[in-house]
C-alpha cells in the first residue's frame, strides 16, 4: 500500500508539471496563471472569452467530472469559477474566469458537460452571471420575477409582502392534447409538492403525465433556501460552524468536517492525531445514521411502515453515542477548526465497541426485511436504471454513482484527515437501478463499521485540539476546495479569504445531493407514477443541503 | 334570578362534548419543512411513540388535519405556501411552533430569505424552543396544547 501511495505521488508529480507546461504551451499568454496550489490541486487563471478552449482541452486531457461552478463578485470584477476533477489523474484543477462586473457574461458549459445545467442556473441567480448558450437559464432558488442576486456584495433584500404576493402562480394542472402520428396524447401536468409526504422536505416536482406514464419532470427547488452562503460572509469562522449543521441536517458532523477542514487548509493548521481519529470514527458513525435514516425513509415511502421503525430504532442508538459526546441529539457542532470541542467521554469508546458488536445482528434481520421481500424486490429492481455515462456526465457522486458499478469515493482517491490509513472497501453494484442503490447504502453501513473499529483499535492518547489556533481566526488571502466523501456523495466547501476580515470573503457549498437530484428527472422519465417517488427516495435527498 | 337545582352542571354541549374530545384526537399534517422535521419523526417513531399514543394520526392532507407543526425554517418562498395549508385545514385548528427557526427565523434570522418566525404569517399556539428541540419537549408542548384546548383557552 505504502509502495503504491509513493509510486502514484511521484507519477503525480510528473504529471501535474507536464499539464501546466502543455497549458502553458498551447495557451501562452491567455493564460493570466497557472499554479500548483497543492498536492493534487491546480489553479489556472483566465479570462472569460478562453473559457470554452481551455475547458475543452482539459476534458480532453481526462478532466470529466465538473464538481462545481459557482462564482465570486470582487467588486471590481466578477470571478466565475469551475472546479474540475479529474479520476484518472486524481487531481482537481480551478479555473477562475475573469468578468467584467457591469456585464458578467461567460459560455455555458452545459455542451461538455451536463452538471452544468444546475450549476450554472444557481450561478446565474445568485450572482447574475449570464452563462451565454444555456437552455434554460432561469432562477433556481429564488422565485421567478425577483430581482437582485443575493450573492453580489451590493444586495438589497425584498419585503415579505412582495412573496406573499405572488401567491397563486403555480398550482394550475392544465390539460393539453397533442396530435402525434398515431393519434392524441393527452397530458396532464401534477404537482407534486412543495407539501407532500414523500418530498422527504419541501421539493416540488411538476410532472407532466401521459396517462400513468411520466413524460417530464421539472423538479423546482429553493423553498428551503435559507441564504446560508450569504449568511456566512457576516459570520466569523467560529461562528458559522454552527450552521453547517442545519445544511445536511440527517448528517452534520461530516458537513463540519467539510468545513473545518477547509478552513485548516487555508490557516495551513495541523490537528493532532487524536481528534484526527476521532473525526474519522464520529463521521463514520454519522454516516451509519445517514444510511438508517435512509433506509427508513425508503420503507415509509414504499409503505413499509415497519422499516420506518426499525431503521429509527438502529438510528437511536447511534444519537445516543453522539449526545453523549456533543449533548446534542440532531445537530452536533462538535468539530472545531483545530480539532474537536472536547474529548470524548469516558467509556465511550467501549460504547461505541459495543454499538459495533449490536448492530450487525440487527441488520442481519434487514436482510430479511428486504431482499427476501418479494414485493420490496419487485418494486425496486430494474427500475430507474441510471447508466454510469450518464451518471458520471450529470456528475452524480457517491452511492448514487457506485450504485452504477463506478467505484469511486473521495475517501480513496483525494483522501482527506486520515483515510489513508485504512482499510475498506469502496462498495459498487453493477444494475443501476434503485435496488442497486438501495444495495450500496445498506452495504457501506458494514464497511463504515470496519473503519470504525481499526480506528478504534488505533486510537492514540494525546489532546484533541491543536494549541495553534488563535482566538480570532484571520486566515491568510487565499482561495481553497476541500471535498470530503459525505453519506451522500462529494460534499465540498470553496471558501475564499481575502487575508484581512474575520469572516469569509465568499463561501460555496457544492452539496452532493443538488447534483444527485439534477439527474433525477433523466432517469425517472419513461417509467410510471408509483416509481417516480421510489426513484426519488433513491436519490437520498436533504433539501436543507439543496437549496442551503 | 338564581335557580338553585341540585347535581345539575350548565354548561355549553360544546364545552362540556367537544373540548373535552378534541385535545385526544388532534391530527396533525405530515409537514416538515427542516431540520426539527427529523426530531418530529424521530418523535413519531420507535423509542418515544409519542403521537400515537395522545391519540395523533399525521395526515397527508389539511383538508383532514387540524393541528400544524411547523418543524422548521419557513423561507420567503415557501410563506405563500404554509399560510395556504393552514387555510385549507378546517376549523378548529391549532398551531405548534416547533424550534428556534419557526419562533424567530433561529440562527438565520438575518437572511435575506427567510421568515423571523410562523407567527408572522399564520397564528401560532405553543412554541417549543430548541434547535432542534428535543422529542420530551415536543411532547410537553402536546401536552401544554391539549390543556390549553381543554380549558377553552384558544378562542377564535
Amino acid at each position: 500500500m505504502a509502495e503504491e501511495k509513493s509510486q502514484s505521488e511521484a507519477g503525480e508529480e510528473q504529471v501535474r508539471h507536464e499539464l501546466i507546461d502543455t497549458l502553458t504551451s498551447k495557451f501562452g499568454d491567455r493564460l493570466l496563471e497557472a499554479r500548483v496550489q497543492r498536492e493534487r490541486r491546480l489553479q489556472v487563471r483566465i479570462r472569460g472569452e478562453d473559457l470554452l478552449p481551455v475547458v475543452e482541452f482539459l476534458k480532453g486531457s481526462g478532466f470529466d467530472h465538473l464538481s462545481c461552478i459557482s462564482g465570486v463578485d470582487y467588486e471590481d470584477r466578477m470571478e466565475a469559477v469551475y472546479h474540475l476533477w479529474s479520476y484518472s489523474r486524481g487531481e482537481l484543477v480551478q479555473i477562475n474566469a475573469e468578468l467584467p462586473r457591469d456585464k458578467p457574461e461567460i459560455d455555458s458549459l452545459v455542451p461538455l458537460y451536463r452538471a452544468a445545467d444546475w450549476h450554472e442556473r444557481e450561478a446565474y441567480d445568485m450572482l447574475g452571471i449570464v452563462f451565454r448558450g444555456h437552455p434554460n437559464l432561469k432562477r433556481m432558488l429564488l422565485p421567478e420575477g425577483f430581482e437582485g442576486h443575493p450573492l453580489r456584495k451590493d444586495f438589497k433584500t425584498k419585503p415579505m409582502s412582495w412573496y406573499l404576493e405572488g401567491e397563486a402562480e403555480m398550482w394550475e394542472t392544465p390539460v393539453e392534447i397533442e396530435q402525434d402520428g398515431e393519434g392524441e396524447i393527452e397530458t396532464m401536468v401534477l404537482n407534486i409538492g412543495p407539501q407532500h409526504p414523500s418530498t422527504h422536505g419541501v421539493a416540488r416536482l411538476v410532472t407532466t403525465l401521459s396517462g400513468e406514464t411520466v413524460v417530464k419532470i421539472e423538479p423546482i427547488i429553493g423553498y428551503l433556501h435559507r441564504g446560508v452562503e450569504k449568511i456566512a460572509e457576516n459570520r466569523t469562522y467560529q461562528q458559522f460552524l454552527p450552521l453547517t449543521d442545519r445544511t445536511d441536517y440527517i448528517s452534520s458532523i461530516t458537513n463540519n468536517l467539510a468545513y473545518v477542514l477547509a478552513v485548516e487548509e487555508l490557516m495551513g493548521v495541523r490537528v493532532p492525531e487524536r481528534a484526527e481519529y476521532l473525526r474519522v470514527i464520529l463521521s463514520e458513525l454519522q454516516r451509519i445514521a445517514n444510511h438508517l435514516m435512509f433506509i427508513a425513509a425508503f420503507g415509509a415511502d414504499l409503505g413499509a411502515w415497519t422499516v420506518m421503525m426499525y431503521g429509527f430504532r438502529e438510528r437511536e442508538m447511534v444519537l445516543d453515542l453522539m449526545e453523549q459526546v456533543s449533548g446534542q441529539r440532531l445537530l452536533y457542532n462538535f468539530l472545531r477548526i483545530g480539532g474537536l470541542k472536547e474529548d470524548v467521554p469516558e467509556g465511550w469508546t467501549e460504547a461505541v465497541r459495543n454499538f459495533l458488536r449490536v448492530l450487525p445482528e440487527r441488520l442481519s434481520d434487514y436482510e430479511t426485511y428486504f431482499f427476501n421481500n418479494e414485493i420490496f424486490i419487485k418494486r425496486c429492481e430494474g427500475v430507474g436504471v441510471l447508466e454510469p455515462e450518464l451518471a458520471i456526465e450529470l456528475g452524480v457522486t457517491g452511492p448514487m454513482l457506485r450504485a452504477s458499478g463506478v467505484a469511486r469515493d473521495v475517501r480513496r482517491d483525494d483522501p482527506y484527515s486520515i483515510y489513508d490509513r485504512f482499510d475498506f472497501e469502496v462498495v459498487t453494484e453493477e444494475a443501476g437501478d434503485t435496488l442497486a442503490r438501495f444495495k450500496v447504502r445498506f452495504r457501506e453501513i458494514f464497511e463504515s463499521l470496519r473503519i470504525i473499529e481499526q480506528a478504534l483499535d488505533d486510537l492514540p492518547e494525546g489532546e484533541v485540539r491543536s494549541p495553534d489556533v488563535p482566538k480570532v481566526i484571520r486566515p491568510p488571502k487565499g482561495e481553497v476546495y476541500s471535498r470530503i466523501e459525505a453519506p451522500k456523495g462529494e460534499l465540498a466547501y470553496y471558501i475564499v479569504s481575502d487575508g484581512k476580515s474575520t469572516s469569509p470573503y465568499r463561501l460555496k457549498i457544492r452539496s452532493p445531493a443538488f447534483c444527485n437530484l439534477s439527474a433525477f428527472p433523466h432517469y425517472a422519465t419513461g417509467e410510471i407514477i408509483p416509481d417516480m417517488i421510489v426513484n426519488f427516495a433513491s436519490v437520498d435527498i436533504v433539501m436543507g443541503e439543496i437549496d442551503r | 334570578m338564581e335557580v338553585k337545582l341540585p347535581n345539575v352542571i350548565l354548561t355549553k354541549l360544546d364545552r362540556l362534548v367537544f373540548d373535552r374530545a378534541r385535545p385526544y384526537t388532534m391530527w396533525p399534517l405530515t409537514f416538515g419543512l427542516a431540520c426539527c422535521a427529523i426530531e418530529m419523526m424521530a418523535t413519531g417513531c420507535s423509542r418515544y411513540d409519542a403521537f400515537e399514543r395522545f391519540g395523533m394520526l399525521f395526515r397527508a392532507t389539511p383538508r383532514q388535519a387540524d393541528l400544524m407543526i411547523v418543524a422548521g425554517t419557513i423561507t420567503k418562498k415557501m410563506a405563500p405556501n404554509v399560510r395556504r395549508l393552514y387555510e385549507q385545514m378546517p376549523e378548529p385548528k391549532y398551531v405548534i411552533a416547533m424550534g428556534e427557526c419557526a419562533i424567530c427565523g433561529g440562527p438565520f434570522y438575518d437572511s435575506y430569505s427567510v421568515v423571523n418566525g410562523a407567527d408572522q404569517i399564520i397564528p401560532v399556539d405553543v412554541y417549543v424552543p430548541g434547535c432542534p428541540p428535543r422529542p420530551e419537549t415536543l411532547i410537553d408542548a402536546i401536552v401544554k396544547l391539549q390543556k390549553k384546548i381543554r380549558e377553552g383557552k384558544i378562542k377564535r
